[in-house]
């Protein structure tokens, strides 16, 4: 597998909360879906990948070239956008265009106004338009990812990016994903984290399943939907079934839960069906699962 | 330029319009008191205009510079929105210097402008001390970093206070004999070297500055 970011014992220990070691690979042309549940640990990684916080040990090769977060050279190559607040509060329009054409050399200020009308917000020729605070967190999060988006960049890395926006355009983020993957033509990757993965499982091809700064679970969205199955099976059946399921969910009438696909045949012989999960189903059993082990 | 362009990184274009806005806003109505205060006969007007007016300006020139400074350090302050933005940036430490520079120079035009002004018009006294201490406030916010402390910020501006305060009920005061010339340039010369030493020692210590993190 061709990689674009290499972690190895990545370790970030605040008072009350240790992420890692963390050790994983993002593959090269995917778009990697960082999932787990509030205070997993997504925004702390994704601070660390992005060189917000330093990490108090570990090494990250970034494009296998890399090492140094702090290089400039890295860092035009990486295009980034924090869930809430990432830009400034009384910054409008056209603040950020300037700043984002003063920090980056490869900022096309003519796509950001485009793209700012194209998510219907304002951009820098709006009259009278409006500071940040002023707005919405679905709208300060468009113009932050229409900011990103008109950066030319390897690699982006959004903390978040659907959870303040509407149904619709979730919908076109996660075009708009697929397109710039599809423009870098297998050399561009995208990694995003999010709480439900509902909305976005278009969008991801790859997936890291995050626990309380653990990685308990990792690797390509197909591969994995191989690996697990749902099953379902009258309550009954329950008892004996048990054992064998990572997570499970019962009431009165049925039983439903995630296991291995290695024990699809053990479940079947009782008479449950098996089906290949979705990842929304596959992260909620995981972490469920990782719940119930701690 | 690249300094001035590091400064308006963290301040905003908006902003920045705001505060020329603000200090042009001053020295219009500085300019206007002196104006006022030449063509008038009555002693009580001038006396209350001359006493009030450069405080009040002076004041507002104060908070201007000091919120040009102050951008810039928040920064690097997690509390604020756009701090990982700008955490983000390439070359964030650099800009982060440059960007404090920069607000200091800036911050040395209103403060110029004003004492001209003031010293034209009004040759009071009273604008010297006003301006030593503008510059004395820049190097405390210099050296302490930010206004971290909601405390420092109480003290700043009440030691501006106290200086105007004392300055101007001094010259109203009869008993009262003022500093001899000699220790007025000693207080400027002091407050001069205070001030560029605190430019020095933050522009060094920017980068520290910048990794710190909370």
């Amino acid at each position: 597998m061709d990689t674009i970011l290499t972690s190895k014992g990545l370790t970030k220990k605040y008072s009350k909360f240790t992420l890692g070691a963390l050790d994983f690979e993002l593959p090269k042309g995917f778009a990697t879906a960082l999932i787990g549940a509030n205070g997993a640990g997504k925004t702390t990684l994704i601070d660390l990948l992005c060189g917000v916080i330093h990490a108090n040990a570990g090494e990250v090769t970034y494009f296998g070239e890399y090492k140094d977060i702090d290089s400039a050279a890295l860092r035009e190559r990486i295009g980034y956008c924090a869930a809430q607040g990432f830009f400034p509060a009384a910054w409008k329009a056209r603040d950020i265009a300037e700043a984002m054409s003063l920090a980056y050399e490869k900022f096309d200020r003519e796509r950001f106004n485009a793209l700012c009308r194209e998510l219907e917000v304002d951009d820098e020729h709006t009259p009278k338009s409006q500071p940040m605070y002023k707005q919405s967190d679905g709208n300060r999060m468009r113009t932050a990812l229409a900011a990103v988006f008109a950066r030319e960049t390897d690699l982006l890395i959004l903390d978040e990016p659907g959870s303040s926006l509407d149904p619709l355009m979730r919908d076109r983020l996660c075009d708009r994903m697929r397109g710039y993957l599809e423009d870098g033509d297998g050399e561009k990757s995208i990694l995003f984290s999010t709480h439900n993965i509902a909305d976005m499982e278009n969008a991801a091809d790859y997936a890291i399943f995050m626990d309380k700064g653990r990685i308990i679970e990792q690797g390509f969205v197909e591969d994995l939907k191989d690996k697990y199955v749902i099953v379902r099976g009258d309550a009954a059946d329950y008892d004996s079934s048990r054992a064998l399921m990572l997570s499970h969910n019962v009431n009165k009438t049925m039983f439903e839960g995630l296991a291995l696909a290695a024990h699809k045949n053990r479940f079947e012989a009782e008479g449950a069906v098996c089906e290949r999960p979705t990842l929304q189903q596959l992260s909620i059993g995981m972490l469920k699962y990782a719940e119930e082990q701690r | 330029m690249k300094y001035f362009n590091s400064y308006k990184l963290f301040h905003g274009i908006n902003q920045f319009r705001n505060t020329v806005i603000l200090i042009l806003i001053n020295l219009v109505i500085l300019a206007g008191t002196g104006v006022a205060v030449r063509v008038s006969d009555s002693e009580a007007f001038c006396g209350f205009m001359t006493g009030s007016m450069p405080l009040i300006c002076g004041a507002l020139v104060a908070a201007a510079c000091y919120a040009m400074i102050c951008n810039v350090f928040s920064g690097v302050m997690r509390t604020n929105s756009g701090y990982r933005f700008f955490r983000s940036i390439a070359d964030g430490a650099e800009h982060f210097r440059r960007g404090i520079i920069a607000a200091n120079m800036l911050s040395l035009i209103p403060i110029a402008l004003y004492a001209a002004v003031g010293g034209v018009l009004f040759q009071h006294f009273i604008i010297i001390i006003m301006t030593v201490t503008l510059l004395f406030m820049n190097g405390l916010v210099n050296l302490t970093g930010h206004i971290k402390a909601p405390w420092l910020r109480i003290a700043v501006f009440a030691v501006i206070g106290f200086a105007y305060g004392f300055y101007a009920g001094a010259n109203d005061s009869e008993g009262f004999v003022e500093l001899p010339f000699n220790v007025t340039v000693i207080v400027c010369a002091v407050t001069a070297v205070f001030y560029i030493i605190s430019l020095i020692v933050v522009a060094v210590r920017a980068e520290k500055l910048w990794n710190k993190e909370d």
